[in-house]
């Protein structure tokens, strides 16, 4: 994978809501909510679960051992949708048509990721903001994805131990 | 008649200079760009007496009350400010611009929304 997956998420909800670049973002960015009507995103990164991991050896360029390992994550992120209306409230399905979507299934393929079909429920998470209410939604996803790292080692034979000292 | 306020100001101006923070997103996240905003005004921390009247969440921070004279209104309402090296927010304008200053309060960059 070469683009962060939280951007992917991010990429495939702009397509298919037809959001502006000012609509969505990322959690933690110091950014202030526009002082409009406007619906907005913000995705968040919750946490993961190392599903599997795996190691495996290949002869690297100039003839030595280099090992290789993945490590598969069950990944979850959390999809805040929100307005100062009830378009948050009228357009939340559209957070799981997106995800579900064809061009979904194509950033997926390209990206080599998989968003989890089955979500959890929109929890009702909308704030009094002086006088009126701020509506908000939030959602979470599961998300696979598979991190991996090629290094250099030594052969068995190559490995020195002669500095390890063993105390009686 | 109205006094001109203003006037009371005179000999306690200097020349101040701020840093104008821009906030854009770029591929989801923030970019910041920096102006410097030259004007003639007075920068000095919020007297105990005003700053009762903050959220007492954000009493503890640094707080800020900027005269800005002769310039438009140019700060708005969450804008960032950088000044001594220190970010702030701007949190709340009394325009006074028909005596030709406007007064701003700024709190300490605490947060990340």
């Amino acid at each position: 994978m070469i683009r962060d997956a939280s951007k992917v998420i991010c990429d495939i909800i702009k397509n298919y809501m037809i959001l502006d670049a000012n609509q969505i973002w990322l959690y933690n960015q110091d950014y202030k909510i526009p002082n409009t009507l406007g619906l907005f995103v913000i995705i968040q990164f919750l946490g993961g679960r190392p599903s599997s991991i795996s190691e495996s050896f290949s002869d690297n360029i100039s003839g030595g051992l280099q090992e290789t390992l993945i490590v598969n994550m069950i990944n979850q992120y959390q999809i805040d949708i929100q307005s100062k209306n009830n378009d948050a409230k009228g357009r939340k399905e559209e957070i799981i048509m997106a995800l579900n979507s064809t061009i979904s299934q194509q950033m997926q393929e390209k990206y080599q990721f998989k968003i989890a079909n089955i979500t959890n429920t929109f929890s009702n998470t909308s704030l009094a903001e002086d006088p009126s209410m701020y509506t908000k939604f939030s959602i979470n996803i599961n998300v696979f994805e598979w991190k991996n790292k090629t290094k250099d080692v030594d052969y068995y034979n190559q490995f020195d131990i002669s500095d390890i000292k063993i105390e009686n | 008649m109205f006094p001109k306020i203003s006037s009371a100001f005179n000999g306690w101006q200097q020349s101040i200079t701020l840093i104008k923070i821009t906030q854009t997103l770029v591929d989801y996240e923030t970019v910041e760009t920096k102006t410097n905003l030259f004007f003639k005004g007075i920068i000095q921390p919020l007297g105990a007496h005003i700053l009762r009247s903050k959220p007492l969440e954000e009493r503890a921070f640094k707080w800020l009350q900027i005269h800005v004279f002769n310039s438009v209104n140019n700060l708005n309402l969450g804008e960032l400010i950088e000044y001594s090296n220190k970010q702030y927010r701007i949190k709340e304008i009394l325009d006074y611009s028909l005596n030709n200053y406007i007064e701003y309060h700024a709190v300490e960059n605490y947060q990340n929304d």
